[in-house]
């Protein structure tokens, strides 16, 4: 039995990377060119992609140790989007992108509605036909909307292809899992706001976390980031270990999906209540923690999705799923 | 997480094994109808025998050194054959609070001349304990018991009453946690206090079985009128009950029995799943997902508990989470079956509900868990 106790690194990446954002203003929408160069030159955006097709090397808890933190602090980067784009590019054997990338599946050639499309400068698009599939470059409209996280979105087309053996949904819960590191991060923020926030203020003359329903909130919330975190955790191993079984992966990265998807909504809400009208106002910091969890979940499939597909592989392993369950 | 709480996962494969080894020992037992699977088997499922047969194979004090007569196997190796007995509803009551909690007691506060006398025969599956905690009076408020014991030559005489103490009409030994000091004003509660081992069958000692809404009894009232104790069966030192028995929450709470205790059904379930349909795969995916998840914080506490940490917050959060599955694993099941015949799964679905009430109270409830878990993020 091994622990996956993280390796030493994780926490010395994790400083640099909070080093590094706490250098920029995060919440505004006009530094993130800047944001961005900052964390390309530093060799963050491209970790778990080998050094050899152009990447930082590291492996997947790397990637998931700074979108943790990149997370945590309210970042809107297409980080996420630009690790599938290159991940994809890698696999397909294409060069990959250089800056930042939209990707998405495209079915019939086109993705309408995708995050970062027409903002970004690059979008890789994994593209469905024919029962097969094939890796394209796309060009890129913005439209006006934004996600609820207030990331900008747009529609792409796919040009010419190369094919690959990635599928569809090997790509949504690769981007789901990564995505799941990010909205652990944005958790954490919300629950350490709220944990400040039931300190200072005070009610009835005392401050608020002295009352039972409170911190008993707030510790329900806890018990939900912690579970994400461990599996997840379990999930990076897991997909980061060459002879694990494939089916293995995917169980482990879906319940960590599940668990992360299913955590957000729950925190989002717990975290506004304690908050009070305060947090619900647009100078407070809390809604970067709090829309990006409503927005972010919902990427790449959603929990009743995921947990469906887990459901599925279980019931086809009947009671042997149990061995599935915990590896 | 910058709160402090933390876990990590751990991986399990390597254990393969002893998994396989189990599966085929209660395969066997299966076979050889000793025995149907239960829902909550760690309270219902009392037979000497298992017990015995399963310390046979080694799988009883597999955490107690060999020189105390155990296997030395190490906390992991006992957290996969525990998690195996509790899927398979196994019937592991009798040796349970022993194995479980008076082994590691007795090993952390016993004397040796206890050790030498307890340690090997719990380890062989013939000697079970009982926890005299809770009383009338004393809930979860557990600092105000009021059993006390006056001192007399060679030891002490107890009196008081103690009740939902598991397994007492059968266990040998009782761990009672009593006050010897008597309450003066302005004295913390949590001193004062000491735990003895009481025989069952030393004179003054009464048990009145209690029956639980299924109709069975499997704990009582035990009521204490004068009992003497001798100083030889002092567990630990005079006056530091409290932080004895808050050390020993740790293991009580984080056991794989927080999150296991309906795995019967869920199981029983999935094996007729397949040819039945799930009316609501979402929702049992989802649970499916908590299980795996908590799997691996129970290991992970299982392994800080090795470590001599005592990973008191840990254990409140996995004891938490664990034991609110055990209840929604029937109201999944409920949920997700499509038929309502009078097979394996109504049964364990039935048992399930109505042992339900007791998940979230036994071991600390859940309001008291939150409570700490609070504490420990710094909010009280
Ligand atoms: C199946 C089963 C087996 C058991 N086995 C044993 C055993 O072997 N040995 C033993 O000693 N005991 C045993 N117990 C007793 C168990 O430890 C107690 O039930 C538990 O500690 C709660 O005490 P209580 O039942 O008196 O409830 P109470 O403490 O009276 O609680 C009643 C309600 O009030 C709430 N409450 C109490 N205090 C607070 C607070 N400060 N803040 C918020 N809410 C609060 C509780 O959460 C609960 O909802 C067993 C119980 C069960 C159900």
């Amino acid at each position: 039995m091994r622990a996956l106790a993280p390796a030493e690194h994780l926490g010395e990446l994790e400083d640099a990377v909070d080093d590094l954002l706490g250098r920029h203003d995060v919440a505004d929408p006009a530094a993130r060119p800047a944001l961005w160069r900052a964390l390309s030159e530093a060799g963050f955006t491209l970790l778990s992609i080998s050094e050899r097709a152009g990447g930082s090397g590291g492996d997947l808890a790397d990637a998931a140790a700074v979108l943790r933190r990149c997370g945590y602090a309210g970042l809107r980067l297409p980080l996420v989007e630009t690790l599938l784009a290159a991940w994809l590019c890698e696999q397909a054997g294409r060069p990959i992108p250089e800056g930042m990338s939209a990707c998405g599946v495209a079915e019939a050639g086109t993705a309408a509605q995708l995050t970062w499309a027409g903002t970004a400068a690059d979008c890789v698009l994994l593209v469905h036909a024919e029962g097969a599939y094939s890796v394209s470059p796309a060009t890129t409209v913005a439209t006006a909307e934004t996600t609820l996280a207030g990331e900008p979105v747009g529609t792409a087309t796919a040009g010419p292809g190369a094919p690959t053996s990635v599928r569809a949904e090997e790509l949504r819960l690769r981007g789901a899992v990564l995505r799941a590191a990010m909205l652990l991060g944005a958790a954490q923020r919300a629950l350490d706001l709220a944990v400040q926030y039931s300190g200072e203020r005070v009610q009835f003359g005392k401050p608020i976390r002295a009352f039972q329903a409170v911190g008993h909130l707030l510790a329900g919330c806890a018990g939900q980031v912690v579970a994400t975190s461990v599996a997840l955790d379990a999930a990076l191993a897991s997909l980061s270990d060459p002879g694990c079984d494939p089916e293995r992966q995917e169980v482990a990265a879906l319940v960590a999906v599940v668990e992360a998807t299913h955590m957000a909504g729950r925190l989002a809400a717990a975290t506004h209540q304690v908050h009070g009208a305060i947090g619900f106002t647009a100078e407070h910091p809390l809604h970067l923690s709090t829309t990006a969890l409503w927005s972010w979940r919902d990427d790449y499939g959603n929990e009743f999705e995921w947990a469906t597909r887990l459901a599925r592989i279980a019931t086809a392993h009947g009671r042997e799923a149990w061995d599935l369950l915990a590896d | 997480m910058s709160t402090p709480v933390s876990l990590r996962g751990y991986r399990l494969a390597d254990t393969a094994d002893l998994r396989a080894d189990v599966r085929e020992f209660v395969a066997a037992e299966l076979a050889e109808r000793r025995w149907s699977a239960r829902c909550d088997a760690w309270l219902l499922g009392w037979d000497p025998e298992f017990s015995q047969r399963l310390a046979a194979r080694g799988w009883v004090g597999m955490a107690i050194p060999q020189e105390y007569g155990g296997r030395a196997a190490g906390a992991l190796a006992r957290f996969v054959v525990t998690e195996e007995l509790l899927a398979a509803g196994a019937p592991v009551a009798a040796h349970w609070i022993a194995d479980r909690q008076s082994a590691p007691q007795l090993l952390r506060f016993g004397t040796e001349q206890q050790r030498r006398l307890f340690l090997p025969e719990i380890a062989a599956g013939r000697m079970y304990t009982a926890l005299g905690l809770s009383e009338p009076d004393s809930g979860s408020d557990l600092a105000s018991v009021r059993t006390a014991a006056t001192r007399v030559p060679g030891g002490w005489r107890v009196t008081g009453r103690k009740v939902w103490t598991s397994g007492a009409a059968h266990a040998h030994l009782l761990t009672a946690l009593v006050r010897t000091t008597p309450l003066e004003p302005g004295t913390p509660r949590q001193a004062g206090l000491t735990q003895f081992l009481i025989d069952f069958d030393s004179p003054g000692v009464q048990v009145h079985p209690i029956r639980l809404i299924n109709g069975e009894a499997h704990f009582a009232e035990v009521v204490l009128d004068d009992v003497f104790v001798a100083d030889d069966r002092v567990l630990g030192t005079v006056g530091d009950g409290w932080r004895q028995v808050t050390a020993e929450l740790a293991y009580e709470r984080s056991g794989p029995e927080r999150v296991l205790t309906t795995a019967p059904l869920l199981l029983a379930f999935l094996r007729d799943a397949a040819r039945t349909g799930i009316a609501e795969p979402a929702a049992l995916g989802r649970c499916l997902a908590r299980l795996s998840t908590l799997r691996r914080m129970t290991a992970s506490v299982a392994v800080e508990l090795t470590a001599r940490r005592t990973p008191e917050l840990a254990a409140a959060l996995a004891k938490d989470l664990g034991t609110r599955f055990e209840g929604e694993v029937a109201e999944v099941v409920r949920q997700c079956r499509t038929d309502q015949g009078g097979d394996e799964v109504s049964r364990l679905l039935r048992e399930a509900i109505l042992q339900s009430p007791g998940f979230t109270l036994r071991g600390g409830t859940t309001e008291v868990l939150r409570g700490v878990i609070a504490k420990g993020m710094g909010l009280r």
